[in-house]
């Protein structure tokens, strides 16, 4: 709507401008056009009426020279030539004519007219110079032309003065032309102008509309794109707060799962097919309030006005039964299931910003407890926008070693001795405080820090180790490694070198896989496996037990340590079950050569009961909780 | 065929009826005045033009120009 106004106020705009700027040109040409055109009507009528007087002046000269000739003027009593010899040009000599008169051996003779010729000086100049002279010259109100006229050869001198027309002939001949002209190419000009104007207007008007389109829309998916999501949501919330009062919105963050898988492995001309048909079937939710954008890569957000929770559910529910249909992209069908954030206004934010981050965290919740969708609530975002804010500082916090190590003893079950420490990391966050792995290792696993921060434990462990060492502790200490670490083809490589470096034997340093991760590839995880071993680190399998592994993966791993899952000691002094596990794990071991540790002990009866059952080595609360290596120094007591 | 929407009010169509009755009576009686023969066709098919304007309400270049004096439409 904002987009229309913005267009009509362009358009009167534009068009005012052009309108008058048109006019005004046409109004400078006509005043060009009326003076010059005035001017040279005005001196053509004077350079005629100038070329017709000197004739008339001429003749009359000669009717002078022949009464000086034949001496008729001598006769003159009055100096007053009488006016019968000049009849046959009466009609020259009218009214107009100021002044006819000749000058005759320092007499002032007169035809007609009395006049003060002192009054033109240049009259006055030309009788000074002898010298035959006329022109225009403006009198009061009167255009006046004067002839000064000498004949050399008998010494007459004839002034002559008289009132000319031209101008207002002129003026009465052009002004009506003139006026009229003004007006028609006026009117002409204006016609023009408004059709012109129009035109480029709306040529002009053509194109801001496809630019502002461009501006707006992905041209992938042609929908909406963020900028205008940003502009209707903003301008949603400038309405009024009375209007804002009773009324509702909703946004549903939309997040296709697992589009990175389609996209690598069908390529990406396929995930744009993909993207652009689920934008098709979004396109069939827009309505007058409900609008749909594509926000960027595979994330797409519904806003609907006027919709309250309850309905942006509904929504939700049947955005995610339209995508679900079958697709088929280049002959291959796929189904796409989508997660899908809602967060509400006016309870989860009364802006864009705290709606969008909102639903948002909603969708992330969605998409990790796969629940289709998923709308806002204050519990998601403690850990949810925690987790968001922590993702952008990953590098920051490794570059800056905000990651500590902790450690947990490991001791021998019958003399409570520690003979090791499990490394477990903590995040020492300047804002946040002490933050556990849960908050922050699947952010790791999923970025591509992870070898730099196995690497960057792996330097602690070992100078950790070279620390007791040099105040005569022998403690191994165990590293947990992430799946996707078997995938860092240098890792070995970096570990030999670190322990060469701070000159720390192998043999102190453990490396902890779960089941579960073991068994992602049995045959990388083999070669892997083997490496650590030639460089003669100990390895160990963790959480040994819950992970559903094949035996034979046991049988096929040169593994020094078992860990039994914590799950299996919580209730070992009253579960049958537990025991009976417990014993057969710890059966198989003994006959696989495999030492056992067990995790999780809490209470002295556990650890009685374990002891019992013949296992040798243990970690738990009951010995020792995850602490700074200083403290667990401190508990080694002295060094043997 | 659909006829054009007026596009003038009835001020617009009454200075435009008043302007060409004045300039077609100028133009008869005192066309000398005028004197162009070029001129004196302009001013014909000014006031004529806008004789049809006044009378039917419509003014082809408002129409072209997409303008409208008329207070009915938007």
């Amino acid at each position: 709507m904002s987009k229309d106004v913005e267009k009509i106020n362009l358009d009167s705009d534009l068009r005012r401008h052009l309108l008058l700027g048109t006019i005004g040109l046409v109004v400078a040409v006509l005043i060009i056009f009326i003076n010059v055109t005035y001017d040279i009507a005005n001196d053509l009528g004077e350079s005629l009426e100038s070329e017709h007087i000197e004739i008339q002046v001429n003749e009359v000269a000669k009717v002078v020279d022949s009464l000086v000739t034949t001496e008729q003027l001598r006769q003159l009593k009055d100096n007053l030539i009488p006016y019968e010899y000049f009849a046959s040009h009466h009609y020259f000599l009218d009214e107009d004519v100021l002044f006819l008169n000749v000058l005759l051996s320092e007499k002032k003779l007169t035809i007609t007219g009395e006049y003060n010729f002192n009054e033109f000086p240049r009259i006055v100049q030309a009788i000074s110079d002898k010298k035959s002279e006329s022109g225009f010259t403006q009198l009061n109100d009167d255009r006046v032309f004067w002839q000064y006229k000498y004949n050399e050869d008998i010494g007459t001198e004839l002034i002559f003065a008289r009132k000319v027309h031209a101008l207002d002939r002129a003026i009465s001949y052009m002004s009506t032309r003139l006026s009229i002209g003004a007006f028609v190419t006026f009117w002409l000009a204006v016609w023009a102008a408004l059709i012109i104007s129009t035109y480029i207007t709306q040529r002009f008007i053509k194109g801001n509309v496809r630019l502002n389109y461009l501006a707006n829309h992905d041209n992938l998916t042609n929908l909406p794109n963020r900028t205008y999501l940003y502009e209707i949501v903003n301008k949603y919330f400038k309405q009024s707060k009375n209007t804002l009062s009773n009324k509702n919105a909703s946004m549903l963050f939309i997040d296709l799962n697992k589009f990175k898988l389609i996209n690598d492995s069908l390529g990406h001309h396929s995930g744009d097919l993909l993207l652009a048909t689920i934008a098709m079937r979004l396109n069939k939710f827009v309505t007058k309030t409900d609008y749909a954008f594509r926000y960027g890569g595979d994330e797409f957000i519904i806003w609907s006005e006027n919709t309250d929770q309850a309905a942006a559910q509904v929504l939700a529910a049947k955005v995610i039964e339209a995508c679900k249909k079958p697709l088929n992209i280049q002959g291959s069908q796929f189904e796409v299931s989508v997660s899908i954030g809602i967060a509400c206004y006016p309870e989860d934010g009364k802006n864009f910003n705290d709606i969008f981050k909102h639903a948002d965290i909603a969708m992330y919740h969605a998409k990790h407890m796969r629940l289709g969708h998923q709308s806002y609530q204050k519990n998601l975002d403690i850990r949810s926008s925690l987790k968001v804010n922590l993702s952008g500082q990953l590098s920051h916090a490794l570059l800056n070693e905000q990651f500590v190590l902790y450690y947990q003893p490991k001791v021998n079950i019958s003399d409570g001795k520690t003979f090791g420490a499990e490394a477990l990391i903590r995040w020492q966050h300047p804002v946040e405080g002490l933050l556990t792995p849960n908050f922050f290792i699947s952010l790791i696993e999923q970025s591509d820090f992870v070898h730099a921060f196995t690497r960057y434990v792996f330097k602690q462990a070992i100078m950790q180790c070279r620390s007791w060492m040099n105040q005569g502790y022998e403690l191994s200490v165990a590293v947990n490694i992430s799946p996707y670490n078997l995938l860092d083809a240098g890792l070995v490589e970096h570990l030999k070198d670190l322990l060469e470096q701070h000159k720390v034997p192998a043999s102190l340093i453990e490396i902890e896989l779960t089941e579960s991760a073991t068994m992602v590839d049995i045959d990388v995880t083999k070669k892997i496996f083997k490496e650590f071993k030639n460089l003669g680190v100990k390895l160990s399998i963790d959480d040994f037990g819950t992970g559903m592994s094949s035996l034979s993966y046991i049988k096929e791993l040169e593994v020094d340590f078992i860990k039994i899952d914590r799950s299996f000691i919580i209730n070992i002094v009253e579960s049958n079950e537990d025991e009976a596990i417990v014993m057969s794990i710890l059966l198989l071991c003994q006959k696989l050569n495999r030492d056992v540790i067990i995790e999780g002990i809490e209470t002295k009866e556990q650890r009685d009961k374990l002891l019992a059952l013949g296992c040798k080595y243990a970690q738990g609360y009951y010995f020792g909780k995850p602490m700074l290596s200083q403290d667990l120094t401190l508990l080694l007591g002295k060094p043997s | 065929m659909k006829l054009p929407e007026v596009n003038l009010c009835k001020a617009d169509r009454v200075v435009r009826g008043v302007l060409s009755v004045l300039l077609i009576i100028y133009v008869i009686f005192w066309h000398d005045e005028v004197g162009d023969t070029l001129l004196i066709s302009l001013i014909w098919i000014f006031s004529i033009l806008n004789l049809i304007s006044f009378a039917s309400g419509w003014c082809p270049v408002y129409h072209l120009a997409n303008l409208s004096t008329c207070k009915n439409k938007e």
